[in-house]
C-alpha cells in the first residue's frame, strides 16, 4: 500500500502546481478518500503535506479552505486519541501556521481537533501549538466540545503550559478550564497540570475565579508531585488573606493544605509563625478542615517518606484540644 | 467417456513410469551417429582411392555437422524453435543448472562476505569507544524484495495472451466438443483483447449465441448449463468492458446483448445482462458494476476494478471523467469491499490528476481475480481460474 499512497502524494502534489483541470480533480478525490474506511495511518502524513502545499498555493486555488479541512479529515480525523506517532509521523512546515486561522474561523468542532490532534501528538510541533492558545480560551463560548475535542483540548493544555494563556487573559482560560471540568483520568502527566494550576491560582484574579473542584483537584495533584513545585510564599499569604476575608473557605482550607506540603525544609520561623496563625483561625471557623489537612499530610508524608511538619502538628493539637473544651 | 479417460490416464502413467520417451528420442541420435560414422569411414576410404572426391566429402561432412551444431544451438537458445532437437534439450537443462548453480555460488559468497565483515567488525569494536549492542546479523531478517514481474516474463505473458486470442478464436469458430467450447469461453473472459498486440478480433457473436444457447424460450436457464451461462456472461461483459475502455464508438462493435429474463435471476453476476438494455450509456454501464449492492457480488466489482486500471495506464487520461464518479460510489454504499479495488481506484485517480502512475508500483499491487461469490453456490462446477493481471 505504501508505494501506492505515496503515488498519489505525487499526484495530488503536482495537481495542485498543475493546470486548473488537474485542479478541479482535487476536490472530488478528497472526498473519495474521506469515504474511505479503515483509512492507513500512512495517510496521515501525506495529508499533513498536502495542507502545507495547498496553503502555499492557496492564491490559485478554488476553496482553498475546504481542500484543508478534507485534508485534515483524511489524515487525521480516524486515527485513535492513543495512537502513538513515530519519530517521523508529519514534517511541520512555516505554511501550517496557517491552519490555525482557517480552522477556528471555521468553527468546526471535529476540524479544530484534528488541528490539535497532529500538534499535540508531535514534539516539534510546540511552537504551532502555543499560537493556538489565543483561539482555545474563547473557543467554549462558540462550538460546542466533543468528547475528542474536550480530550485534544486538554492535551493542548497541558502541552502549551500556562504562560502563553497568562498572555492571552486568566479570566478566558479560567472559563475554558470550568467548561473542560478536568478530572485525574483525562490528564496525561499530574507535574504540568499541577503547575499550570498553582500558576493560575497565584495569578492575579486567578484565586477568585477558580472553580472551587481545581482548588481541590490541585491537592490531589500536589501531593506527588510537591518536591518538584515551586511556591511564592509571600504571594501565598497574599492568597490565605484575601480568601479569609472574603469567607471563602473551602477554598482556604485546600489551599493551606496545598501550602502546607509545598512549604520548604527550611521555612522562614516567622513565616511559618504566621501560616500557623492562618491555620488556627481557619480550623475555628471549620473545625471540620482539621482532620481533613491532617489526613492530606498524612497521605503527603507517606508518598515522600517524610514526616508532617511539627509546628503543623502543634496547630492540629491546639485544635483538638480547643474541640474537646468546647464540647459540653 | 469415463472409461476412455481412466485408460488414456492409464497409458499416459505407464508412459512416463517406463521412460519411453528416452527410446523414442534416442533412435534418431542413433541414426545422426550412425551416419556420421558412415561419413568418416567413407572419406577413410577415398582417402587412399580419389583425393578431389574425399576433400568434397569431408566438405559435405563438416557442413553437415555444422549444420547439426547450428540446429543443437538454436533449439537450445530458445524453447519456441521449431529445430528441437534431443541433444538441445538436454544443453538447455544443463546450462540452466550451471547458470542456477552460478547465481546461487555468487549468492552465497556475498553471505559469506557479509559474514565476515561482521565478524571483522566486532574484534574491532573493542578497540573502539563503547558503542550500543547491535542485534546479532543472524536475528536480522534480510527481506530481498523480489521482482513482480522480469521483462522476459512480460514478453512471455504477451506472447501467451496473443497465443490465447487466437487459439479461443479458433476453437470457437471450428471446435463443436462441449468441453473445449466451455474451456474456450472461460478463457475469453481473462484475456486482454485489443492489447499487447492482440489484433485477433473476438468471437463475439458466437459467445452471445452460446449464452442465448443455455436459455429456453422462457429465458429459463437449462439445468445443467448454468456454468456455460455464467462464464459466457463474463466473456460478454469483460469484451464489452475493454472495447468501452479503448472508445464509446469502438464499443457499438459489441453491444451487450438485449435480453429480458421472465423469471427471476438466480445468479447476481447474470443478472448484470438483464440491466443492459441499452438505454445507458457504457460509463453508466460500468458504473453499475460496481454497485455494491446485495447481490451485485465484490469480486465483479474487483475483476472490473483491474480492467479499469490496466486500461486507464495503458490509455493514460482517455477514461471518462464520470467512471471515477462511480468508482467512488462504491464506498457511499459502506459495504465490504476488497482493498485491492481500493488501492485500484488509488492508482486510477493518479493516473486521473495527470500524474503517471510508476510502472514499479503498479506492479506491486496485486491484480489477482478473486473467485466468484457462485463459488459458494450449492452447484457443481469447474473450480473458478484466478488469473494473475499483467499491468504492463
Amino acid at each position: 500500500m505504501g508505494p501506492i499512497l505515496g503515488q498519489l502524494s505525487k499526484a495530488v502534489l503536482s495537481a495542485i502546481n498543475g493546470t486548473s483541470t488537474q485542479q478541479e480533480s482535487i476536490p472530488c478525490m478528497l472526498n473519495d478518500l474521506v469515504n474511505w474506511e479503515n483509512r492507513p495511518e500512512d495517510l496521515a502524513g501525506i495529508a499533513y503535506e498536502w495542507c502545507s502545499v495547498i496553503y502555499e498555493n492557496r492564491h490559485r486555488l478554488q476553496n482553498w479552505e475546504g481542500l484543508l479541512l478534507l485534508c485534515l479529515e483524511i489524515g487525521f480525523r480516524h486515527l485513535d486519541l492513543q495512537h502513538q506517532p513515530t519519530g517521523g509521523w508529519v514534517t511541520h512546515t512555516e505554511h501550517h501556521r496557517g491552519l490555525i486561522d482557517v480552522v477556528f474561523k471555521s468553527r468546526e468542532s471535529e476540524a479544530i481537533a484534528d488541528v490539535l490532534h497532529v500538534w499535540s501528538a508531535s514534539y516539534t510541533a510546540q511552537t504551532l501549538l502555543s499560537l493556538c492558545a489565543s483561539h482555545l480560551i474563547g473557543l467554549h463560548s462558540l462550538v460546542p466540545f466533543s468528547p475528542r475535542l474536550r480530550q485534544l483540548i486538554i492535551r493542548s493544555i497541558e502541552l502549551i503550559g500556562y504562560k502563553k494563556f497568562e498572555e492571552a487573559g486568566v479570566e478566558m482560560f479560567i472559563g475554558l478550564l470550568d467548561r473542560l471540568h478536568v478530572t485525574a483520568e483525562d490528564i496525561g502527566f499530574s507535574f504540568p497540570w499541577a503547575s499550570l494550576l498553582l500558576d493560575t491560582i497565584q495569578s492575579s484574579g486567578g484565586a477568585e475565579h477558580l472553580s472551587h473542584w481545581y482548588w481541590e483537584f490541585l491537592v490531589e495533584l500536589a501531593a506527588p508531585e510537591s518536591p518538584w513545585l515551586e511556591l511564592d510564599f509571600a504571594r501565598s499569604l497574599q492568597i490565605i488573606t484575601s480568601l479569609t476575608e472574603t469567607k471563602q473557605w473551602s477554598k482556604l482550607e485546600c489551599w493551606m493544605g496545598i501550602v502546607w506540603m509545598l512549604l520548604p525544609r527550611q521555612a522562614d520561623a516567622t513565616a511559618e509563625e504566621d501560616l500557623g496563625r492562618s491555620t488556627l483561625l481557619l480550623f475555628r471557623q471549620r473545625p471540620g478542615a482539621v482532620q481533613k489537612l491532617e489526613q492530606w499530610m498524612e497521605r503527603w508524608g507517606q508518598t515522600h517518606d517524610r514526616d508532617t511538619p511539627e509546628s503543623f502538628k502543634q496547630i492540629c493539637k491546639q485544635a483538638h484540644e480547643a474541640a474537646q473544651q468546647n464540647t459540653p | 467417456m469415463i472409461e476412455r479417460c481412466g485408460d488414456r490416464q492409464r497409458k499416459c502413467d505407464g508412459l512416463e513410469r517406463w521412460p519411453l520417451h528416452f527410446f523414442v528420442e534416442s533412435l534418431p541420435v542413433m541414426l545422426q551417429i550412425a551416419l556420421l560414422l558412415l561419413a568418416c569411414g567413407l572419406c577413410r576410404h577415398m582417402w587412399s582411392t580419389n583425393a578431389p572426391v574425399t576433400r568434397t566429402l569431408i566438405s559435405l561432412t563438416g557442413l553437415g555437422v555444422m549444420f547439426y551444431i547450428g540446429i543443437v544451438i538454436a533449439g537450445m537458445s530458445s524453447y519456441a524453435c521449431p529445430f528441437q532437437t534431443p541433444a538441445s534439450n538436454s544443453l538447455r537443462g544443463s546450462w540452466k543448472k550451471v547458470r542456477d548453480g552460478i547465481a546461487s555460488s555468487v549468492v552465497h559468497s556475498k553471505r559469506i562476505l557479509s559474514r565476515v565483515q561482521q565478524m571483522w567488525k566486532r574484534r574491532l569494536r573493542p578497540l573502539r569507544h563503547q558503542s550500543p549492542p547491535t542485534i546479532p546479523l543472524e536475528n536480522v531478517q534480510v527481506r530481498q524484495s523480489e521482482p513482480w514481474l522480469k521483462p522476459q516474463d512480460l514478453a512471455i505473458i504477451r506472447r501467451t495472451n496473443t497465443d490465447d486470442a487466437r487459439c479461443v478464436s479458433w476453437i470457437l469458430r471450428n471446435i463443436t466438443d462441449p468441453e473445449a467450447l466451455d474451456a474456450a469461453i472461460r478463457l475469453a473472459g481473462e484475456i486482454r483483447w485489443f492489447n499487447d498486440g492482440v489484433n485477433v478480433t473476438p468471437p463475439y457473436d458466437l459467445i452471445v449465441s452460446t449464452f442465448e444457447a443455455c436459455l429456453d424460450s422462457t429465458k429459463t436457464l437449462y439445468p445443467g448449463s448454468r456454468d456455460r451461462a455464467y462464464y459466457s456472461v463474463r466473456a460478454i461483459l469483460w469484451i464489452h468492458v475493454l472495447a468501452t475502455c479503448k472508445s464509446e464508438e469502438f464499443a457499438r462493435a459489441f453491444p451487450l446483448p438485449r435480453i429480458k429474463f421472465t423469471t427471476p435471476v438466480p445468479d447476481p453476476d447474470l443478472e448484470h445482462l438483464y440491466i443492459s438494455d441499452g438505454i445507458w450509456s457504457a460509463d453508466l454501464r460500468i458504473g453499475l458494476f460496481f454497485r455494491t449492492e446485495p447481490g451485485h457480488t465484490p469480486p465483479h466489482s474487483q475483476w472490473i476494478s483491474n480492467l479499469i486500471l490496466h486500461d486507464s495506464w495503458a490509455n493514460r487520461t482517455r477514461l471518462n471523467y464520470r467512471t471515477i464518479l462511480y468508482l467512488v460510489s462504491v464506498h457511499k454504499t459502506k459495504t465490504t469491499i476488497f482493498l485491492n479495488t481500493t488501492l485500484n481506484r488509488l492508482l486510477v485517480w493518479c493516473i486521473l490528476l495527470g500524474s503517471p502512475v510508476e510502472e514499479e508500483v503498479l506492479k506491486v499491487q496485486d491484480k489477482s481475480y478473486p473467485s466468484p461469490s457462485f463459488a459458494a453456490a450449492q452447484i457443481t462446477h469447474h473450480s473458478s481460474p484466478v488469473t494473475a493481471w499483467d499491468p504492463s
